[in-house]
């Protein structure tokens, strides 16, 4: 059998790739910063909420620090007579003004350096409720008199209800929101369209990431292989066409198993902080943002990871994540058989580098066709772009994916793609078993493009 | 076991690196290939070893062609190779286990190997950490470990000290009294006399001398000799006819056409009462044939 040993060239290759020191050190900082960054969907959205980063109003500070001066006086003007006592907030003197002292007022509070606030109530019916604060912000921070100002109007409304005499234990049911939507059925939240464009984006950029980096692997163990003679010993107890196929294999189970591990951790960051997250959110999916509550949205707040979830409808199952699996892997091999050829047409580690550039210039080109178009399509004018990078062979390993798991092709579609996509990968072996037999043991300039043509079509 | 070359050739564009090369392996021993620099040798070294396919011609072990992946042989190349950044016994284990060794198997092979050639305390340091010669040692225990029966030894004792050179002879001695079929290369011809049996010198890719290294020497005759005297003794080897060809501190040399003309001379210094200190009558050494050959196509 002419690829007899293969197995043992890739358990080496696999053995020796994890126990490399460039291996763990490259792996273990991927996994901090993506553990890091799994952690941040979670605890960023909260905090953006709850007010504990960006100086959001939870009154208790912004970031640490000295405490913020909290609200201690409230000059308060009303239109008209209300029909019900102001509540009274704690600590808070209320000083009550006439029309004819608004004005200065206004002005002596917006220029103050006191933590001082101006309610203005309009309205006989439908009210207006209105805070004027310092423009100072060490006076009185702008998140402290939000707080503030939501905490009165709570009491405010709820003083209100009691008025007209609604029983204090129906306060929350008299105090239900209830929210209109008009949309087209099955329409993508505006995260969701957001989400539609930098998820291809992300994906392309990662898989990119990864065929690169092995790739370059497999040419210069190639090379370094040729340039220290390692390979005369290998030939004469293995097949060269076992030894490229072991290498390869044994590459793609170490950058399968590297996405593993990063996988892992991010997915046990994205656990271990998800209690810290905003809770619940992800149940409530599609329409998460806007039934976070309105801390959350007030805050510009976002469950990254519920809406992840959510912008990926239907799309998400068993035969998805095979095709997405097969297009991983048909893609890695394409360009991974390439860049055997490669590193087996130099003699010299000096001479890879620029043997590497039209490859590399290929997988820029595939990477651009899946990635740029993304980035340009708000208006759809891209589409026809878009698909064509799902079909071409180039592009499609980097665009795939993202389409599988968006739902936007269908199964026959996705067949095409993956059929066209092994079809090149396939000419590349071919193309490999030729001439690598023959490329292995050269010694002497580096060999051409054409000039490896050539031994393919003699051999 | 016996291994036959027959007419292999092999052209890289219009550049001939070997011509019609033939040699045949019947017994057990050390068969030596021996070139300038270029001449071919790793060409066909590579060839034997089906590493290269030949232009022409045919290798055949016990009649049928040699596949090196299917046989057991154990190289060692010219240019040493070792991956620089993996563990020396990681590299070991892997070659072994591409020769499909048990565990068992391997542990006391490379135990055997690694106390013969005293680099035990480098096991588990990166091959780019040893010496060149420590390399070398490595690189030999990676070639006999599982026992090949074939043996390609290029260029084994370059750059290798004294001592480190003495035990590489002495392992393939051992190799050689084990009936093991061994091909050496070397540019160190009296490292070839002292192993080889029967030579092929190959010159610009072409077989310029074959056959047995003892039979070679037999027909070119015993045409050196070697005198050393105290005296003026110039005079009577001219009138001998002895055609003078060098003049060393060991003595003076000459080529001699007849074992006659030398005893001739050996005659004329005692009748004059000169004594000799040295007189050696002998036949030509590898070192000489190969000058000779080499030298005879260079002019032509």
């Amino acid at each position: 059998m002419k690829i007899k040993g293969w197995k043992k060239i890739l358990a080496f290759t696999y053995m020796q790739t994890m126990k490399s020191k460039s291996f763990k050190t490259g792996t273990i900082v991927i996994c901090v910063l993506v553990m890091l960054m799994c952690a941040a969907i979670n605890v960023v959205p909260a905090m953006m909420a709850d007010g504990s980063v960006f100086g959001g109003g939870s009154g208790d500070g912004s970031g640490g620090g000295a405490q913020p001066a909290s609200v201690n006086r409230l000059y308060i003007y009303t239109e008209y007579e209300l029909p019900f006592e102001l509540p009274v907030m704690e600590g808070v003197e209320y000083i009550r003004l006439e029309q004819s002292e608004l004005e200065d007022k206004l002005n002596e509070i917006t220029a103050g350096e006191n933590p001082e606030l101006l309610l203005l109530i309009r309205g006989k019916e439908d009210f207006t409720v209105a805070f004027f604060r310092p423009e100072n912000e060490k006076a009185l921070s702008k998140y402290v008199a939000q707080d503030f100002a939501d905490q009165f109007t709570d009491e405010f409304t709820k003083a209100l209800y009691l008025s007209i005499g609604v029983d204090e234990a129906d306060l929350p049911l008299a105090q239900a929101e209830v929210r209109t939507y008009v949309q087209v059925y099955d329409e993508k939240s505006e995260i969701q369209q957001v989400l539609a464009i930098l998820l291809p984006m992300a994906l392309a950029l990662i898989f990119y990431m990864f065929i690169v980096l092995y790739s370059q692997q497999i040419a210069t163990s190639m090379a370094t292989e040729k340039s220290s003679r390692v390979i005369e010993l290998l030939i004469t107890s293995a097949r060269p066409l076992a030894i490229i196929i072991g290498k390869i294999a044994g590459t793609l189970l170490v950058c399968v198993s590297q996405i593993a591990i990063i996988g892992a951790a991010g997915g046990f960051a994205f656990a271990v902080t998800l209690p810290f997250g905003i809770a619940g959110a992800a149940a409530s999916a599609p329409a998460i943002s806007e039934m976070v509550g309105s801390a959350a949205e007030a805050a510009g707040a976002v469950n990254i990871g519920a809406e992840l979830a959510a912008a990926l409808p239907g799309a998400l199952n068993a035969g998805s994540i095979i095709a997405v699996i097969i297009t991983l892997i048909l893609g890695f091999l394409f360009f991974a058989l390439l860049a055997g050829l490669v590193g087996a047409s130099v003699s010299r580690m000096e001479d890879l580098a620029g043997a590497m550039q039209p490859l590399m210039l290929i997988a820029v080109m595939g990477f651009m066709l899946s990635y740029m178009p993304s980035a340009m399509n708000f208006e759809g004018d891209m589409d026809g772009v878009i698909t064509f990078s799902h079909f071409f062979p180039i592009s499609s390993p980097f665009a795939l994916p993202s389409a599988i798991l968006m739902g936007e092709m269908d199964a026959l579609e996705t067949v095409i793609a993956l059929v066209m996509l092994a079809v090149m990968t396939c000419l590349a072996a071919l193309l490999t078993a030729k001439v690598y037999e023959g490329m292995i043991l050269y010694s002497g300039n580096r060999l051409k493009i054409g000039q490896i043509l050539k031994m393919a079509k003699k051999s | 076991m016996s291994l036959k070359v027959e007419h292999i050739s092999k052209k890289y564009g219009d550049f001939t690196a070997v011509e019609d090369l033939s040699f045949e392996m019947r017994e057990p021993g050390v068969f030596a290939l021996l070139g300038t620099n270029g001449a071919g040798k790793t060409t066909s070294i590579r060839m034997i070893l089906g590493m290269l396919s030949a232009d022409g011609g045919t290798v055949t072990r016990d009649g049928r062609p040699i596949r090196p992946a299917d046989e057991k042989v154990g190289y060692l190349a010219e240019d040493r190779g070792l991956y620089p950044k993996y563990k020396v016994i990681d590299q070991i284990n892997f070659f072994a286990s591409l020769r499909n060794l048990s565990k068992a198997d391997t542990k006391r092979e490379i135990d055997h190997w690694f106390g013969r050639l005293g680099i035990d305390e480098y096991r588990q340091k990166n091959a780019d950490q040893l010496s060149k010669g420590n390399q070398q040692k490595v690189q030999l225990a990676a070639a006999l470990i599982g026992d090949p029966d074939l043996i390609i030894l290029d260029e084994p004792l370059s750059g290798l000290d004294p001592v480190n050179a003495d035990l590489f002879k002495s392992v393939i001695r051992e190799e050689m009294a084990k009936n093991k079929f061994i091909i050496m290369s070397s540019h160190q011809m009296n490292i070839i006399e002292e192993f080889c049996s029967d030579i092929v010198i190959l010159h610009k890719g072409k077989t310029v001398l074959s056959g047995n290294l003892n039979e070679i020497k037999r027909r070119a005759g015993r045409n050196n000799l070697l005198v050393k005297v105290e005296g003026d003794f110039m005079p009577l080897a001219s009138q001998c006819g002895l055609q003078l060809k060098e003049n060393t501190p060991n003595g003076v040399c000459f080529t001699v056409g007849e074992e006659k003309q030398a005893y001739g001379l050996l005659h004329k210094m005692l009748d004059a009462g000169i004594s000799p200190v040295k007189f050696e009558l002998r036949e030509p050494t590898l070192n000489e044939i190969f000058i000779e050959s080499v030298g005879e196509h260079n002019e032509d």
